[in-house]
């Protein structure tokens, strides 16, 4: 993981909202490929975990029991064909952590606090049951109690507060509606009902500096409340694999933010020298002046390779930016709270 | 010594309204050795079998003996949150080095009217409570062990069931996998033994002990597959115990007693009422600072860091560039840090050279 780049990536969901679901089937899809892009697990023994949980579903259609007091981390990989673009570290945890003081006994609640601070992409998990109806005055207090939806504002809150403190970006956010079968297709297209009601009741993803992007995913048609096992021929996995698109999607757009400021200074920089190296070379004592002058060409010749490659890593993650976040087509994305979807 | 009052029972189950594991905890205990051993004998509950899987774990003095199951086993009422089974453990610990544990045997068979005691009696005081009263696990009092037995008499079984190859505590960072039939012996020997140990199974195959806690599987393999020994992972730091605490998990701090002294019949607070104000009017924000802007501020200022070495190399003379740059500040995270990584990328792939032009004097 150390070769590569890596995003970390934290789902914060209440009990029983979807996390290790999701993760199952977003793995199951992205690992077998899409448009030629693939996710890989960076030990073979948990790529073999995930797939026979998530085979388990698919034969038995047996839902993965919920996590104990154990946090699971993952390392994956995001691949283009067979090369490497980023590291991506994943954590799974029992839902209840959310809701646990940091000194309780489970001991697995600063591990998640702590990582919440370094995330640089967090899926706020909404379980699409509490949005079957519209929110309404009366109704949305329960639902952001029940839903855990005003203890994951208060911890998103905290991390914003903690990377800038840090000099880190704010985190991209994804608003993940889980189990989205349960909600009424009238309501899911066009989506914007339900963007109303995630403005509602997750305000604080429309905030100023940040990138959110709304994304309803859904397993199959289970109904509510489902048992421990499910009607293998009702699966029927929907876009499981889109809010991982957006976090590399967010990540390229602000790689090519940041080449483009860089090469920005560097062609300031190429500027600056070839004034200096201009001084150098005019007026009297010229000549006496070459060994300067071989030391500022070589420094211009150096600025002149640097502000190239910048300007090469600012086009290739400009263009992979832009193909990524056309796959997120139809989807509301939202920056400093303005809609931008395309 | 097991009519002495030696032992205390343990819980680790969730209820039905909180997602929280710790029904029954001794104080004085290490707590994330504990945990370390839940997570390894319930193995988050998608490889727990309908039988359940047993656990003997000894750290110093204390003793640990019990077995993990899919909570159904123990309750008919206690067991799921209405979608998902819930698995459980239960066993029963003890500091005094002359307590005596069952038999394997003995635990296979009598663990799960024993357990259904202690999991019905503590389970029940919690199962409906809200969670926010669910702060703290039960204190359990001593008391005798469920099973009857000497040392002697357990030398004896041993001698009966005793395996031609003697188990013995691997290397640190190992874990010996035992074949199903030579569990009973091992279970004994490792009992015998001196140092520390903990022993679980059956496990349908040898597994990675997730939490690195385990010193021996007992797994479905025959004794020819069962000749070596397979790493453990690395066990979680934060989960085990520091270096200042290493040593026999029980200890006499007042820091490690849960507050919850016994447990208790409290009636439930009635859940609180559901707030309804109304809720504020949504404001969208309006007139801030472009978004690029703002990134490209950032990111700026993070390349300026990560090239602050080169800066440093400029000769102190007329025009010079130096003048203008702001102070070096600490690398940033995020994209900007990974700048020089795309650079490099992208020069060992000349095919992806830009052909554009540096700019030009004005």
């Amino acid at each position: 993981m150390t070769d590569y780049p890596s995003l970390t990536i934290t789902a914060l969901g209440n009990k029983g909202s979807g996390k290790t679901t999701f993760l199952l089937g977003m793995y199951a899809d992205l690992s077998a490929g899409r448009k030629g892009y693939f996710l890989n697990a960076t030990n073979p023994d948990a790529d073999l975990a995930l797939a026979s949980k998530w085979d388990k579903l698919l034969d038995d259609g047996v839902l993965p029991p919920p996590n104990l007091a154990d946090n699971i981390p993952y390392e994956f990989l995001f691949l283009d064909g067979t090369r490497p673009l980023l590291g991506v570290d994943w954590l799974d945890y029992r839902g209840g952590a959310l809701e646990d003081e940091v000194g309780a006994a489970s001991g697995d609640v600063p591990e998640l606090h702590k990582r919440l601070n370094k995330s640089d992409t967090i899926y706020l998990v909404v379980d699409g049951g509490y949005l079957v109806r519209p929110v309404e005055n009366h109704t949305r207090a329960g639902i952001m109690r029940m839903g855990g939806l005003r203890r994951m504002t208060s911890l998103l809150q905290t991390a914003i507060r903690a990377r800038e403190a840090s000099g880190d970006l704010a985190p991209s956010i994804v608003v993940l509606i889980t189990k989205a079968d349960l909600i009424p297709p009238a309501r899911r297209d066009p989506l914007d009902e339900m963007v109303d009601d995630i403005q509602q009741l997750l305000s604080v993803c429309f905030a100023d500096g940040l990138s959110t992007l709304i994304c309803p995913v859904m397993l199959g048609h289970f109904g509510l409340n489902p048992e421990g096992k499910v009607r293998t021929s009702d699966i029927a996995p929907h876009d499981l694999h889109l809010p991982i698109i957006f976090s590399l999607a967010e990540y390229m757009h602000q790689l090519s933010l940041a080449a483009s400021s860089a090469a920005a200074i560097s062609a300031q920089r190429l500027r600056d020298l070839d004034t200096h190296l201009s001084g150098l070379r005019t007026g009297a004592g010229a000549f006496f002046r070459r060994s300067s002058i071989a030391e500022k060409s070589k420094e211009r010749a150096a600025a002149e390779e640097e502000y190239k490659s910048l300007d090469v890593v600012q086009q290739v993650a400009a263009k992979r930016a832009g193909a990524l976040f056309g796959e997120l087509e139809g989807l509301p994305l939202f920056r400093d709270g303005r809609e931008v979807s395309r | 010594m097991n009519g002495h009052l030696a032992w205390q029972p343990v819980l680790y189950g969730r209820t039905l309204r909180a997602d929280k594991w710790w029904r029954v905890l001794p104080p004085n205990v290490d707590v994330r050795w504990l945990n370390a051993l839940m997570i390894a004998a319930t193995g988050s509950g998608d490889s727990l079998s309908d039988a359940p899987r047993m656990l003997m774990a000894r750290r110093g003095n204390v003793v640990l003996v019990g077995a993990a199951c899919w909570a159904a086993l123990l309750s008919k009422g206690m067991n799921s949150d209405g979608n998902r089974p819930f698995y459980c453990f239960v066993g029963w610990l003890s500091p005094d080095p002359d307590a005596v544990v069952p038999s394997l045997e003995a635990l296979q068979e009598r663990w799960v009217p024993w357990a259904r005691e202690v999991y019905e009696g503590w389970m029940r005081v919690d199962w409906n409570k809200h969670p926010s009263d669910l702060t703290n696990a039960h204190e359990p009092p001593f008391g005798a062990a469920p099973w009857t037995g000497t040392v002697a008499e357990l030398g004896a079984t041993r001698d009966a069931i005793r395996a031609p190859q003697r188990a013995s505590i691997p290397a640190s960072g190992r874990i010996t996998v035992v074949p199903v039939e030579a569990a009973g012996g091992a279970w004994l020997d490792l009992f015998e033994s001196a140092g520390d140990f903990a022993i679980a199974g059956p496990f349908e195959q040898p597994v990675a002990d997730s939490a690195g806690i385990l010193t021996h599987i007992v797994a479905n393999v025959s004794r020819a597959d069962s000749a070596g020994v397979i790493p453990a992972r690395a066990p979680d730091p934060a989960k085990m115990p520091a270096p200042e605490q290493a040593g026999p998990p029980w200890r006499d701090s007042a820091d490690q007693r849960m507050s919850d002294s016994q447990p208790r019949e409290s009636p439930l607070p009635p859940p609180p009422a559901m707030e309804r104000p109304p809720p504020p009017a949504m404001e969208r924000p309006t007139g801030h600072e472009p978004h690029r802007r703002r990134f490209r501020d950032k990111a700026g200022r993070a390349f300026r860091s990560l090239t602050g070495a080169q800066e440093a190399s400029y000769e102190d003379d007329i025009n010079d560039p130096r003048t203008d740059r702001q102070e070096a500040e600490d690398p940033s995270h995020g994209p900007a840090k990974d700048l020089n990584y795309w650079r490099r990328q992208h020069e060992t792939a000349p095919d992806s050279r830009s052909n554009k032009e540096p700019p030009q004097l004005g």
